[in-house]
């Protein structure tokens, strides 16, 4: 389907259409595919190809769901609470056979050495912070400063009181601020 | 081959299809249904709970003497109460698999869940379904033993000072009662304070506490009616007329 005939549906539309005709579901996978691998990045340490892996196979599990596709959510709180889950959980596989890919603490230190004039490196100084935050934090504040979420769509995505969202962010933000007090690096020099 | 290409071709190659919309909806109403039968489940148990206390005789502890935490303990309706926490347990569990759960705290879900319970169990009491489930329940299920058969139980026991029946024949200082296993009985009440609520006459259900003087002689301490609430209600009404 080209491009402009997917301009002019709806999220909501398109998930109506899918079921009818795929073509529809290719509009949804462009649509989204360029954030949600910048958001599965984010969140784990996957290289782009294994991100690609994960993306693809969160399309077949939105495929699979498509009818329970809630009107009352977004359908982009619906497809990153989808991406997200399995990112989490091929994150947690990866990392509990042994293919720890977490940063040590002397990759952030060495950072503070590195440029950080432009946006890309200080989003890449913060990630490897993130890195070392528990993953409850480091997901919050990923959705929150990165991925410009609120708290309810945040809520939506994780599937956890809006209140459980402020106090995780406000602790995540607490804990984030002492490392990088800890590790002597400064994200606005 | 794009990226979407190859989702395509799993989709094709593996035959993957939409789960269809009445599964979701049979899986909602399911859960939907759950709840709701664990929460008038909870609620018929915690309204015969009440009612189970209700007809707890707590005066009794008073006179027990080898063991007052044993007769507490004897007191609580255990199976109610385990079954009403079951059934919140189940029912929260229930509501947290509804879509937007997630937007409660667990607590404020249990907490929710038993307070609906103990809300439409109070209001059961009140109407009188407690009894009517608590019988029910005694006669269908073989095991189980209604509040009014423990309670019966407890006072056909006049080795221990306790024995209730119903009066066959009254006179001034004895009454002649037949207990509940037709065994006739003449209980001895000289000089004791008989409380206005008792009408000692014929017909009427009373429970006795006190000693055994021989196999059919019981010395009264205390004389009180077998439903206190039935006996002070038709006081009052005697006292109006």
């Amino acid at each position: 389907m080209k491009k402009q005939n997917c301009i002019s549906f709806s999220d909501r539309e398109l998930v109506k259409l899918s079921l009818k005709d795929t073509s529809y579901f290719e509009c949804l996978f462009h649509r989204y595919e360029s954030k949600l691998l910048t958001y599965i990045k984010r969140i784990s340490n996957f290289s782009d190809d294994e991100a690609l892996d994960i993306l693809q196979e969160s399309f077949i599990n939105v495929w699979k769901n498509l009818n329970d596709f809630d009107s009352d959510l977004s359908f982009n709180s619906w497809i990153y609470r989808i991406v997200h889950h399995q990112t989490i959980s091929q994150w947690r596989k990866a990392t509990s056979y042994g293919k720890n890919k977490t940063i040590d603490i002397e990759d952030v230190t060495n950072l503070t050495a590195e440029a950080s004039k432009n946006h890309e490196d200080r989003e890449r100084k913060m990630l490897k912070i993130l890195d070392l935050l528990p993953e409850k934090y480091k997901t919050v504040l990923i959705l929150k400063y990165f991925e410009e979420k609120d708290y309810a769509e945040i809520s939506d995505i994780l599937k956890i009181p809006e209140g459980t969202v402020a106090t995780n962010l406000n602790r995540a933000k607490k804990a984030f601020k002492e490392l990088s007090v800890k590790h002597r690096i400064s994200f606005f020099d | 081959m794009n990226n979407f290409d190859k989702i395509i071709n799993t989709i094709e190659k593996e035959d993957i299809k939409p789960t269809p919309k009445w599964y979701f909806q049979l899986k909602n109403t399911t859960f939907w249904t759950i709840f709701v039968l664990a929460l008038v489940v909870g609620s018929i148990a915690f309204s015969i709970i009440l009612f189970s206390v209700q007809q707890t005789d707590f005066f009794i502890l008073q006179h027990i003497h080898h063991s007052t935490t044993e007769a507490i303990l004897a007191l609580i309706p255990y199976f109610w109460l385990i079954a009403m926490s079951v059934f919140s347990l189940i029912g929260f569990f229930s509501f947290e698999n509804f879509k937007k759960a997630y937007k409660h705290q667990w607590y404020s879900v249990l907490g929710l869940n038993v307070l609906l319970s103990l809300l439409i169990g109070t209001m059961l009491f009140l109407s009188g379904g407690a009894k009517y489930f608590d019988e029910t329940f005694a006669n269908q299920v073989e095991i189980y033993r209604s509040v009014e058969e423990q309670k019966t139980k407890h006072w056909m026991n006049p080795e221990a000072g306790f024995l209730a029946g119903e009066i066959i024949e009254s006179k001034i200082d004895t009454l002649l009662i037949k207990d509940f296993n037709d065994k006739n009985w003449t209980i001895f009440y000289h000089d004791m304070f008989i409380p206005p609520i008792i009408e000692l006459e014929k017909g009427v259900k009373i429970k006795v506490m006190g000693g055994m003087q021989s196999d059919n002689a019981f010395k009264a301490e205390q004389i009180r009616p077998w439903k206190a609430f039935e006996n002070q209600q038709k006081g009052k009404n005697k006292r109006k007329n």
